[in-house]
């Protein structure tokens, strides 16, 4: 009973107490049936966030049976590595020495791969490549994909140094903070487009032209003005964790302005930034839509990229061969020692 | 901290939980230390400013009641008017000003001046809480309220948490009385609030943010070049937009208000529903309209000093009201507009309806309007505030003249026959709302349901609250925008 109300106040109202309670045990029905229905029904109605949930898994398995005589390999991107990248074709590419997986989430820049491969790292994950495909701008974006990289890919302890990274005021801090321990809130993004599109077909393409927008203003709001840090950071990051960084640029209908940049300082940094195909190479015919290669576009592709990585894969597996202790074994004698 | 941010309705929850265990004066520390913490959490050096402001009118106007002598009465309003607008003038208008004057100058072939810029940031809410501390001291100048004899009331009625970030701004003579007298705990005015919250987060999350997804979009030419469907694409989006936002802010705001008991003032009722621009302006942003009639319109001499004064005070109001927006001539254009607007309504003998007609559908001499009358006027009169919404929204005046202008050129593209089912999809629930509000005279959707049995009403009203709650969720648009008169 409120200290407040006194002796003089009017009675309280027994049928308005019992509304206010139904209120908000409706509030919290209404809750609690959307976070389980994003935690388990989502999942399966939508293939994507199906597909990410199991990429994550895999990924985090990876290298994780350290005496494995498989060269364990990470593909990491956006929905470029996931459309250009013909996963069976890549694995036959390199042979069967090598293990292949890919964790390819849409919309993804730079930081969110970077948050993303520490989770997966210190849940155990060791892989020996870490092979990170995207366009320039992908490595030099500022922001990161909301709510959803809160939840699926960034870890608790990373939560204020990303917050820091992306500049995020107190609001977005409390947003990446509840995104990470609810289900809905990180996904809440895929359910709306899900459920517009479901109402207005053709949804999806007005939210490309409304989308625009927002790339363009966040690409010019903050550009590092160097790639090199980024790739160093990263390269810093794998080789902790014993696992060798590898970059590729996708083709584009477009030139990449960048890219030239970040083959240079990945030269400067011993960091291979691989350009398995340059621009007009491949017709236009054969990409999805502008952006994106179609099934011909990324069979061409994979075998362009398989080429480049085999020799530098066995170019590796020489070293060890001739003594030199795998890289994810020290990481892992490291982490042993650290715990000890 | 933004009322469309989960992190408020924490810190809600935690406050209203306390506050509702302590004696009222502990009550008042309570929501005073919790509006500063509020207001500290965009910008804690900002506190300081409003501190002050609240100390120095407090001070004044407890010397402006105390004393008998009617210069010193004079001096110290003068000084507690310098000290208020001077701080609006210097955080919102000082840039502005040079800046005109600058330009005013070179038009003038006077040469060129050179004047300093300052990057200053502006504190949130200044326009809001200053011109609800200039009506105290106006108030208590002109003897109309006694001086608040307790620091901590005063305190808590310049800065209580759900009206000092933008509003609505209330009237002295209403919430005053209730920082300085305890609060009697209501369930039903609690449960109030919260029909008000929901109702207040369906309309900005739902409607506003989802609008202002079209509204950006065709105003940054993503849509296109302006041409007709893109004009009208941007401005009937940015309609659904502003009023969905602001309404529903205001609403957040008057429900987090009942949860602790207290009691704000409608600040919409159905804008878009106006039948004439006087009319709009008493639905529209009613605590600004009041505040303007009572400390700028009526000082002015109002409409006691003939009709060509009348015109005049009416177009100098809006003028100024349109500049308290923001320091853009888009603003002034914009205020203008609607002064020239109601100038016209006067001259043309058009009179607002009086409340009691509105539901009725009733003309303002009360007599019963036929329906096709009353839905002329409402759509001539929307179209009028959609036009003026344009040079709001445009970034200056060419440009808005340049997008106006585009309305005018045809030209189409497939993307437009979405664009339009997106809009429909998201606006139509708000008049939809609206004529349901209007019709049944509620302030919020099942608000006078009855039923034979008491409990009843209340159920059904958690049902629909329960809706409203699943659309915010899972149709809130996902990029939130910022409450647009945040800026302001």
């Amino acid at each position: 009973m409120p200290l407040s109300t006194s002796n003089s106040d009017p009675p309280i109202d027994r049928a308005a107490a019992r509304g206010l309670r139904t209120w908000l045990l409706c509030a919290l029905v209404v809750f609690g049936c959307v976070e389980a229905g994003s935690r388990y029904g989502v999942p399966l109605i939508n293939s994507n966030t199906r597909r990410f949930y199991a990429e994550r898994a895999a990924a985090s398995r990876l290298g994780q049976n350290g005496g494995a005589s498989q060269v364990s390999i990470l593909f990491l991107g956006n929905s470029i590595t996931h459309s250009d990248i013909d996963l069976p074709g890549m694995q036959a590419g390199l042979g069967n020495d090598a293990r292949v997986v890919c964790w390819a989430v849409d919309d993804t820049n730079y930081l969110d791969w970077l948050f993303g491969l520490k989770r997966i790292f210190r849940s155990g994950a060791r892989p020996d490549y870490v092979i990170v495909g995207g366009r320039s701008r992908h490595f030099l974006a500022p922001h990161v994909r909301g709510n959803f990289f809160a939840h699926y890919m960034l870890d608790w302890p990373d939560l204020l140094d990303a917050a820091r990274r992306i500049k995020a005021n107190a609001n977005a801090i409390c947003s990446m903070l509840i995104a990470q321990g609810s289900a809905f809130y990180g996904s809440r993004e895929e359910i709306y487009k899900r459920l517009v599109t479901w109402m207005i077909p053709r949804f999806a393409h007005l939210a490309a032209v409304l989308n625009r927008a927002g790339v363009s203003d966040a690409a010019s709001a903050a550009m590092p003005p160097s790639p090199g840090d980024r790739i160093w950071e990263m390269k810093e990051l794998c080789a902790i964790h014993g696992a060798r960084l590898i970059l590729w640029i996708p083709p584009g209908q477009s030139r990449d302005r960048n890219a030239q940049a970040m083959v240079e300082a990945g030269r400067e940094l011993d960091v291979p930034v691989l350009v398995p195909i340059v621009e007009g190479q491949i017709p236009s015919k054969d990409y999805a839509d502008g952006f994106h290669l179609g099934p011909a576009g990324a069979r061409m592709l994979t075998s362009a990229l398989a080429r480049e990585l085999k020799p530098l894969i066995a170019a590796t597996a020489d070293q060890e061969l001739r003594g030199c202790q795998p890289a994810s074994r020290i990481a892992d004698m490291n982490v042993q020692e650290s715990r000890k | 901290m933004s009322f469309d941010a989960p992190v408020y309705y924490v810190f809600l929850a935690i406050v209203v939980m306390v506050y509702w265990r302590l004696p009222w004066r502990a009550q008042n520390w309570l929501l005073l230390v919790a509006s500063y913490f509020f207001y500290g959490w965009w910008d804690w050096r900002f506190l300081f400013l409003i501190a002050t402001s609240t100390v120095m009118d407090f001070w004044l106007a407890d010397v402006i009641a105390r004393s008998r002598n009617p210069g010193q009465r004079r001096s110290c309003l003068a000084v507690s008017l310098v000290l208020n607008f001077g701080f609006l003038g210097f955080f919102k208008y000082f840039n502005f000003f040079v800046g005109s004057f600058r330009e005013l100058m070179e038009s003038l072939g006077l040469g060129t001046v050179t004047g300093p810029v300052l990057d200053i940031i502006l504190p949130a809410g200044i326009s809001f809480y200053t011109f609800q501390a200039v009506a105290y001291i106006v108030d208590v100048y002109r003897r109309k309220i006694e001086p608040c004899r307790d620091f901590v009331s005063y305190a808590l009625f310049i800065s209580f948490f759900p009206h000092l970030v933008a509003g609505p701004i209330q009237c002295p003579a209403h919430l005053l009385p209730q920082t300085s007298s305890p609060r009697c705990y209501a369930p039903g005015r609690v449960f109030d609030g919260l029909m008000l919250i929901a109702t207040g987060l369906f309309r900005k999350c739902v409607i506003a943010d989802n609008c202002a997804l079209l509204a950006n979009a065709a105003f940054s030419g993503q849509l296109g070049e302006p041409s007709t469907a893109t004009v009208l694409l941007g401005m009937y989006a940015f309609a659904g937009q502003i009023y969905g936002d602001f309404s529903g802010y205001s609403d957040i705001a008057r429900g987090s208000a009942q949860l602790f008991g207290f009691h704000f003032n409608i600040n919409f009722r159905q804008p878009y529903l106006a039948t004439c621009l006087g009319e709009f302006w008493r639905r529209w942003h009613i605590s600004l309209s009041t505040w303007l009639r009572d400390y700028l319109y009526i000082p002015l001499g109002g409409n006691r000093r003939g009709e060509r004064r009348t015109y005049l005070n009416l177009l100098a109001t809006m003028l100024l009201g349109g500049l308290w927006h923001g320091a853009n001539m888009t603003f002034v254009l914009w205020g203008g507009i609607h002064g020239v607007g109601l100038a016209v309504e006067r001259w043309l003998g058009i009179k607002p309806r009086l409340p009691r007609c509105l539901a009725a559908g009733e003309d303002s001499k009360g007599v019963p309007s036929p329906a096709w009358s009353l839905w002329l006027r409402r759509i001539v009169i929307f179209h009028l505030v959609c036009l003026a919404w344009i040079v709001f929204r445009a970034a200056s005046v060419a440009e808005s003249l340049h997008y106006i202008g585009g309305i005018a050129r045809w030209a189409w593209q497939a993307e437009y026959v979405t664009a339009f089912a997106f809009l429909a999809l998201f606006s139509l629930p708000l008049l939809l709302l609206d004529l349901i509000l209007e019709r049944r005279n509620e302030e919020y959707p099942g608000e006078k349901w009855t039923g034979a049995v008491r409990f009843l009403p209340y159920a059904g009203r958690s049902a629909l609250a329960a809706g409203l709650l699943l659309m915010v969720l899972v149709f809130g648009a996902p990029k939130s925008s910022a409450f647009i008169y945040f800026q302001f």
